[in-house]
């Protein structure tokens, strides 16, 4: 039983550099091992004994800690060549230190990590992303010949699900997208009209909000947002399912877990996120509208007038080409992070957070590709 | 004798289904003391007054003099400082490594110095076997490795009470075996007082030196005593059933039935 108080002492008998005894007593505990240790660390190295004794015989309280420090001292003396023995073991102080693992007191003991220097580092690092595009490759090609199956065999696809899905990625977005992409708009069309006013062009307002929602803005805005909301969903779905093995129960049961989990999702999304698209254009340039009504002195025929002679069915065809193509890799990368969870609601976590990085990331290599091959194809 | 730990008429109940009820038991310094029964019967429910994690409604838990339930929040540290706690599934802490996870104690309760913390956490990991796992994750490790690592956490601080919620569940007999050797080093070596809540008769003949049974039906505590004795000399049949492996022992004696 530990002891309130927690006091020991530590008392010496004998000269330095020969026959030492210390008389322990008291309470030797974790709360105050760290004294004791120290003392009996500077007690060897001051006097430097012919041969050392600790004598056990007024220790009240001994726990796994206390051991510990004498199980060191006797390390340290046997390290030192110092014969050593502890007397007045009562059959208790024996129990507890055939308890210790003695090889902790090694001075190369390599239980913890080693350090690694700049250039393992580094190495690693590169390694991890090599790893990771190839784990990214073999996924895509799974994908791909789940997909292909799918469409050549409609009736496996889980239809309910993929409905579910288009639901949850599309129709519940609707409120956030829609009032997100108007004040996007209001504020684009707010600041450039700041400057299109000193040269009485505010009808270009219009335009240049029209051309920049429809062939920019709104697949973007609309991708980020469903990456935030849908693919961290999707990535915390699949890796809950990973952690409660019911991936492995897919597998065992004859189910190819890609096409059963992941193809409706991607197909949700392909469906969803275009249609996305085109509704954030529409508040978008609603947002524009307002401002360039109540700001600019133009009627709302004007604007709209403006605004459709500006936008051609190319840039409209183009964004919701980018829209199928960005929806493919949220939900294919959102899907694959959750594939690739490891243990524990950590990785849940972990699934989740990586799934929105790489879609955002992702989605703004695609567009940069986007805005390449639309310049050449125009 | 003083008891460590005392149960006093507790009661409890979820809603309008009573549990158990008028429970009362000591438990003495330096026991291994198991609380068994049937699915439903409780355990689990006992398990967690002990432990703070429920509050009862009846009867009160002493654990070192400290209600749980009720005492003050420095009372309670002091309490949980003197206790450890070994869950079914080890709770270790997914995120951290072995060695975080029983640094995180040692550094709430104490004001050791890194190297001193460094070497307690070696040492509890030796005695454990786990000697070298500092710095791997609980999802690393085995069924078995993580509840050796969760009873190095409970033990971390040398506690005077350790609670053990079904530590042999989910192990292979090997090494279920060695996992009730390592709970008797424990307590031969520590005097640490073990409160064990488990099915597992193998294990309770094996380590625990007095138990109690709980029954769902009756709500309460059917049979105390040496599990050695209880199933040697206990008349009550759903006893005999219990410590005869499940079978009426009149069948395992006399009226084996033939296998087919």
């Amino acid at each position: 039983m530990k002891h309130p108080d927690q006091d020991y002492t530590i008392r010496t008998e004998g000269e330095k550099g020969r026959d030492v005894t210390l008389h322990l007593s008291g309470h030797l505990v974790t709360e105050n091992i760290d004294r004791p240790m120290s003392e009996l660390q500077s007690i060897l190295d001051d006097y430097t004994p012919s041969q050392l004794t600790i004598d056990l015989s007024g220790i009240d309280t001994l726990d796994s800690a206390g051991a510990m420090a004498l199980a060191k001292t006797e390390y340290d003396a046997n390290a030192g060549s110092i014969p050593f023995k502890f007397v007045n073991v009562t059959p208790r102080i024996k129990n507890t230190m055939d308890l210790l693992n003695r090889e902790a007191f090694a001075e190369d003991y390599t239980g913890r990590d080693r350090d690694t220097g700049i250039l393992e580092r580094m190495a690693n690092v590169f390694l991890d992303i090599y790893n990771d595009f190839i784990r990214v490759m073999i996924f895509v090609g799974e994908l791909l010949s789940a997909m292909v199956y799918s469409i050549r065999h409609p009736l496996s696809i889980r239809w309910t699900d993929s409905l579910l899905y288009i639901k949850r990625a599309g129709v519940d977005g609707l409120p956030i997208l829609g009032l997100i992409s108007f004040l996007i708009g209001l504020i684009i069309a707010f600041m450039s009209s700041l400057q299109l006013k000193q040269f009485g062009a505010n009808i270009y307002v219009a335009s240049f909000l029209a051309i920049a929602v429809v062939r920019e803005l709104g697949p973007i805005m609309t991708a980020i947002l469903v990456a935030g909301r849908s693919g961290s969903a999707f990535a915390a779905e699949i890796g809950t399912m990973k952690v409660n093995e019911e991936i492995d129960a897919l597998v065992v049961m004859g189910f190819d877990p890609v096409r059963f989990i992941a193809v409706p999702k991607v197909l949700a999304a392909m469906v969803a996120v275009p249609l996305l698209t085109l509704y954030a254009d529409l508040f978008g340039i609603l947002g524009g509208l307002v401002v360039g009504v109540t700001g600019l002195d133009l009627t709302a025929y004007t604007y709209i007038q403006q605004t459709i002679k500006s936008i051609t069915v190319f840039d409209i065809i183009s964004g919701i080409v980018k829209a199928v193509v960005f929806a493919v890799l949220i939900s294919g990368i959102s899907c694959q992070r959750g594939f690739e969870t490891g243990e524990g609601a950590e990785a849940v976590g972990i699934s989740a957070t990586s799934a929105v990085v790489s879609s955002i990331f992702l989605i703004i290599v695609a567009d940069s590709i986007f805005a390449i091959v639309i310049h050449y194809i125009r | 004798m003083t008891p460590v730990v005392t149960v006093e008429n507790l009661a409890a109940r979820y809603g309008e289904n009573i549990v158990f009820e008028d429970v009362s038991f000591d438990i003495f310094e330096g026991e291994i003391f198991a609380i068994v029964g049937g699915n439903g019967c409780g355990k689990t429910t006992i398990f967690k007054c002990m432990t703070g994690l429920l509050k009862p409604s009846g009867g009160r838990v002493l654990v070192r003099g400290i209600d749980p339930a009720t005492e003050n929040e420095e009372k309670l540290k002091t309490l949980r400082k003197e206790t450890g706690v070994l869950f079914q599934s080890g709770a270790l802490f997914g995120s951290m490594t072995l060695y975080d996870n029983m640094a995180l104690v040692l550094k709430e309760y104490t004001t050791l110095p890194s190297p001193v913390i460094d070497m307690i956490i070696r040492t509890k990991l030796g005695m454990v076997r786990l000697a070298g796992c500092e710095n791997l994750l609980p999802s690393e490790l085995s069924g078995g490795m993580k509840k050796r690592a969760g009873i190095a956490r409970a033990m971390v601080m040398d506690p005077v009470v350790l609670f053990l919620d079904e530590p042999s569940a989910g192990l292979d007999p090997i090494t279920s075996e060695e996992f009730d050797i390592l709970v008797k080093n424990i307590n031969t070596g520590m005097g640490t007082t073990m409160i064990i809540i488990t099915h597992q008769l193998e294990s309770i003949f094996n380590i625990a030196h007095r138990v109690i049974m709980l029954d769902k039906d009756a709500k309460g505590i059917i049979a105390e005593g040496d599990p050695r004795e209880l199933r040697k000399h206990s008349k009550d049949p759903r006893v005999m059933a219990f410590f005869g492996g499940g079978i009426p022992r009149h069948l395992t004696e006399h009226e084996q039935p033939e296998a087919n």
